[in-house]
């Protein structure tokens, strides 16, 4: 389990973590989003003990990070910009990782670096963007740490890949325990892989909550009415988040229970009823307007 | 888990990836040792003492000095492998895998030692080898172990300046966050110590007047080792001066302190390190305990030295303004640079303005105080009757060849009984104070006429209250025989006129240059003897300022002390006067055609007159124009001779552009022209010509067995026909 303990960062006059606490459990798939500038990457470089926490403490399997071989031990750091050694191949970089990490698995390093087409003896800085993401991957995938900080790792690769890497982090929960941690400002690459989110905007964390709990409270329909004061007397009974229309049309993001929602429907015999499936982005701005934050401008 | 990771897998992995660094590190050292050495020493193998003494040389001297370049290469590719700490992608590869700061430092460190250790070793153990076969027809195991001894006292010595410059390279990359900023701090950790000390050495020889009496040679050791840029130079001097047991006895300061300092070096970089932030990567400087002191005292030195510079090149009245101008600007654009490299962007520039503005006001005051003799050091003149005695030290007597007499140092005394200012002592007060007069004027007057030369000594001032001070003064040479006094005195002869003249008694060697013959001899031990006993003979009878200020010397005597400290061979050269008769007359009978002077007109064979500005510069004060003390202009230029020359001459290409001197192709060789011109002509001692005015004329002289010697006319003594009949010949049209 990493636990963050009110951990603040600053660089110069820029306060870039302030008082952020949060506890991520094991075997599951943890999201980090928030916008840029959120503070995503500090937190994460302060998490793998590369920056030292000016307040607050992280705790890996409650052992300090920084400056701690033994909980650096448990865990891999995939940057969004991971450095490679000048002419080095993967193989260089496989003996390079291996010298830290003795658990490094590399008769599947180079099965699944053949899966994915990328030539071991290859120099590095021919690869392409995302073909160099793939190998931070599979390097992470490969180190046997318990923890996988990814930032923004999914950025670069094209979809089938990033199916596969899902798929590979789905498997290493199921047969070695992961625990990735994703950080990214793109919610839709997070939605179908995370368990957990935690939302970080300037520098503070709003919330983390599991995704699932957070889809029980919201609801995204699309109706009909026969009469418009219908409309009037769903909106009243519970709280519209969204609201769009197209002719008769009407899709409302809505907060309340499911269940009295279909009941409360029933009794205005609409036209036309439909629950739609809530988008991440949807469930976070939602989420992120009732703590107070306005990001219609943002995205308008 | 991490225990598993081997240090030494780490630094096997580093020295993989490195392994260019270590090629161009071996190549290096491959040049300055094996290729050097054959380079340097194919000469006198076949004589044993001969040989063995250059190979021991050769490793204190060639072979220590390309070293100390090639380990600043060596450093300067190892400071690749900390690139990571330059880098924000690599210090999150570096510093997320699980190894502590410590262990990766050690790691790092290791293996930079390693990049020039290995070649230095391999390639510098090769030398002796090379040497044992090269000598191998005369070799035995004494001059072998005297090889090899020497070979590793010089690597020893070496390693420790490696870890003075490699330790000051640690320290400015765990500071830095960029390459720019690394070379900046090394510059300023590197030099700052000694460029104060040198700055105060500056002006201690000018304002200083205690300065002496406190055993510099410690405070320079002390200053030099502080220095980490310039310890190992000057480590490798004393070695190259005076051995290794000479450095390590006489300097002890220099050694043990940057021995200290490059172990505090080493913990001070650790504790950098531990306590360096990763976001450091890729910006400037941020540690606040470093960087006020460092930009101040650099600020403050370059703005010294800025205003030094404008001052003393520009003359005049306007020097002072000059001084200011260079220390303001100096200061800003110092003051500003650093900021800007500091913080990484030119917006900083005039950031800490308050500081900025202080720091440059010292610079500015400093200057001033100087300039303008605040504080009336250049018109300090003791009451007549507080002066208990006197001493001076006048370095003019001394050769530039005496390089190891102590004296030949200036202030460098090293023993008590050496001190020749602190013996001689003239107490008679008037003398002393009207001596000091002269002196005081001298250095108040600023328009000094460009011809005059001048002495330069030290005075050393004993007062009766018991303080005694020390002072630089200078004295135009016309006003040469106020010194009179303190040379002609029994001790001065015995003791300081000795030591600095290099005269340590009988030489073991000597050679004599014959100058106007151009040839050299080599004497036998006996004629060595009678040489000097002639010479010192002479030294008796002649022993007196006028005779020791002689210029006119034809005869140069090379002289060879062997034996000296630490088996070291002293060299001296020693310039014998026409006037000491003993000794020429022994040099006569070596060689007959010698003629040391002109006797009669019936020796001179022809005589070429001619005008010649460079021989003015030379001997009547032009030469020192070159120095550029005191006069309005820097230009030895046709406007500035035109009123001492008669007519304008022929203009040539001399060291400093153009300068105006004609040769005359008019040669005398009439017997009754040269007769007639005889009397006229002067073979004596240029000082007679105080003033370059006074003297127009100028000639070479052949002799009757083809030598050439050199005479003066004056021009006013000239009858008119002959001065007509010289100045149609020799003085052409004006250009």
């Amino acid at each position: 389990m990493i636990e963050i303990q009110n951990v603040s960062k600053k660089f110069d006059n820029i306060l870039a973590l302030d008082h952020v606490s949060a506890t991520i459990t094991e075997k599951h798939v943890f999201g980090l989003i928030g916008t840029n500038g959120a503070g995503k990457s500090t937190l994460i470089r302060t998490l793998c003990g590369v920056l030292k926490a000016d307040e607050g403490r992280v705790l890996i399997d409650g052992e300090d990070v920084y400056e701690n071989p033994a909980a650096k031990a448990k865990i891999f750091y995939i940057s969004d910009d991971q450095f490679f050694f000048p002419n080095g191949t993967p193989m260089d970089m496989v003996q390079y990782y291996r010298s830290f990490y003795p658990a490094f698995d590399e008769e599947r390093f180079l099965n699944l670096l053949s899966i994915l087409s990328l030539d071991k003896n290859r120099r590095i800085n021919t690869f392409s963007k995302g073909m160099k993401k793939q190998l931070s991957v599979l390097l992470g995938v490969c180190s046997g740490t318990k923890y996988l900080l990814c930032d923004e790792t999914f950025d670069g690769l094209d979809p089938v890949i990033r199916q596969a890497v899902k798929s590979l982090f789905i498997k290493e929960i199921e047969e070695h325990g992961l625990t990735p941690i994703i950080a990214s400002h793109n919610l839709r690459e997070l939605e179908d892989i995370c368990e957990h989110v935690g939302l970080l905007h300037k520098g503070g964390i709003l919330f983390t909550q599991d995704l699932e709990n957070m889809k029980l409270g919201i609801f995204k329909i699309q109706c009909v009415f026969k009469d418009e004061s219908s409309l009037e007397i769903l909106k009243a009974k519970f709280p519209v988040l969204k609201e769009e229309r197209r002719g008769s049309l009407f899709t409302l993001t809505m907060r309340g229970k499911s269940e009295e929602l279909d009941t409360f429907m029933g009794t205005l015999s609409p036209v036309f009823y439909e629950r739609l499936p809530l988008s991440l982005e949807e469930i976070f701005i939602s989420e992120t307007e009732v703590k107070g934050y306005d990001f219609s401008n943002l995205y308008a | 888990m991490t225990s598993q990771i081997s240090m030494r897998k780490l630094i096997k992995l580093e020295m993989k990836q490195s392994s260019w660094m270590l090629a161009l590190s071996a190549l290096g050292q491959f040049m300055a040792g094996p290729v050097l050495y054959l380079l340097s020493i194919n000469t006198y193998l076949d004589r044993p003492e001969r040989a063995i003494s250059m190979h021991c040389g050769f490793f204190s001297s060639g072979y220590f000095m390309a070293q100390l370049f090639m380990m600043i290469l060596a450093i300067c590719f190892t400071i690749f492998s900390y690139r990571y700490l330059f880098s924000k992608r690599m210090v999150d590869l570096y510093h997320s895998v699980p190894i502590t700061r410590t262990k990766l430092f050690f790691v790092k460190y290791i293996h930079g030692f390693l990049i020039w250790f290995l070649p230095f070793i391999v390639f510098g153990i090769t030398i002796p080898l090379l040497s044992f076969i090269r000598l191998h027809s005369i070799l035995t195991w004494n001059y072998a172990g005297t090889i090899l001894l020497a070979y590793l006292q010089s690597a020893l010595l070496l390693i420790i300046c490696f870890f003075i410059f490699y330790h000051l390279y640690l320290v400015a990359v765990y500071l830095s966050g960029n390459v720019l900023n690394m070379f900046t701090n090394v510059a300023i950790m590197g030099f700052t110590i000694v460029c104060i000390y040198g700055l105060f050495l500056a002006c201690a020889s000018q304002f200083l007047d205690t300065y002496c009496t406190n055993a510099p040679e410690v405070l320079t050791d002390l200053f030099y080792a502080l220095s980490p840029f310039t310890a190992p130079f000057c480590i490798f001097s004393y070695l190259e001066m005076d051995g290794l047991m000479a450095l390590l006895s006489q300097h002890p300061i220099l050694m043990v302190v940057s021995i200290l300092l490059s172990v505090s070096m080493l913990l001070l970089s650790l504790r950098l390190y531990l306590k360096r932030p990763s976001e450091l990567a890729e910006r400037g400087t941020i540690n606040k305990w470093y960087m006020l002191p460092a930009k101040l005292i650099a600020t403050f030195m370059i703005s010294i030295a800025l205003s030094i510079f404008f001052g003393e090149f520009i003359y005049g009245s306007s020097g002072l303004f000059w001084g200011i101008f260079g220390a303001i600007l100096g200061g800003i654009l110092t003051f500003g640079a650093l900021n800007s490299i500091f913080h990484t962007t030119i917006k900083a520039f005039f950031k800490h303005k308050i500081q900025m503005f202080l720091v440059t006001l010292a610079g500015v005051l400093s200057i001033m105080a100087f300039q303008m003799d605040w504080f009336g050091y250049d018109e300090y003149l003791p009451n007549k009757n507080d002066i208990a005695g006197m001493a001076i030290y006048l370095y003019r007597y001394t050769d530039d060849s005496t390089s190891i007499i102590p004296e030949t140092y200036g202030f460098s005394y090293s023993e008590e009984n050496q001190r020749v200012l602190q013996k001689e002592l003239l107490t008679d007060k008037d003398i002393c104070y009207d001596f000091l007069k002269l002196a005081v004027k001298s250095e108040e007057t600023t328009d000094l006429p460009y011809e005059e030369n001048y002495f330069t000594f030290y005075a050393k001032v004993a007062l009766e209250n018991g303080r005694t001070y020390y002072r630089s003064y200078k004295l135009p040479q016309s006003q040469y025989l106020a010194m009179k006094p303190f040379i002609e005195t029994e001790e001065y002869k015995n003791t300081n006129y000795k030591l600095s003249a290099g005269l340590l008694g009988y030489p073991d060697q000597m050679e004599i240059y014959l100058e106007d013959a151009q040839m050299t001899m080599k004497l036998t031990p006996d004629q060595i003897t009678k040489v000097m006993d002639a010479f010192w003979a002479d030294f008796e009878d002649h022993y007196t300022i006028e005779e020791l200020s002689s210029y006119l010397y034809s005869i140069n005597l090379e002289l060879t002390y062997e034996g000296g400290p630490n088996n070291s061979t002293f060299y001296s050269r020693l310039c014998v006067p026409d006037s000491y008769t003993r000794t020429v007359e022994y040099f006569q009978s070596l060689y007959s055609d010698y003629i040391p002077y002109i006797t009669s007109s019936d020796q001179i064979m022809s005589l070429t007159p001619y005008l010649s500005a460079n021989t003015m510069a030379r001997y009547g004060g032009l030469y020192g124009y070159f120095g550029m003390e005191g006069y309005e202009t820097g230009n030895v230029n046709s406007q500035i001779t035109e009123p001492y020359l008669e007519e304008m001459v022929v203009v040539e290409d001399y060291y400093y552009g153009k300068t105006y001197s004609y040769d005359s192709e008019f040669v005398i060789t009439d017997p009754k022209l040269i007769d007639r011109i005889y009397p006229y002509l002067y073979f004596g001692q240029y000082r007679d010509f105080n003033d370059s005015r006074n003297y127009i004329y100028f000639a070479d002289v052949r002799t009757v067995n083809n030598h050439y010697t050199q005479c003066y006319v004056k021009p006013d003594t000239l009858p008119e026909d002959i001065l007509k009949l010289l100045e149609e010949q020799i003085i052409p049209e004006t250009y």
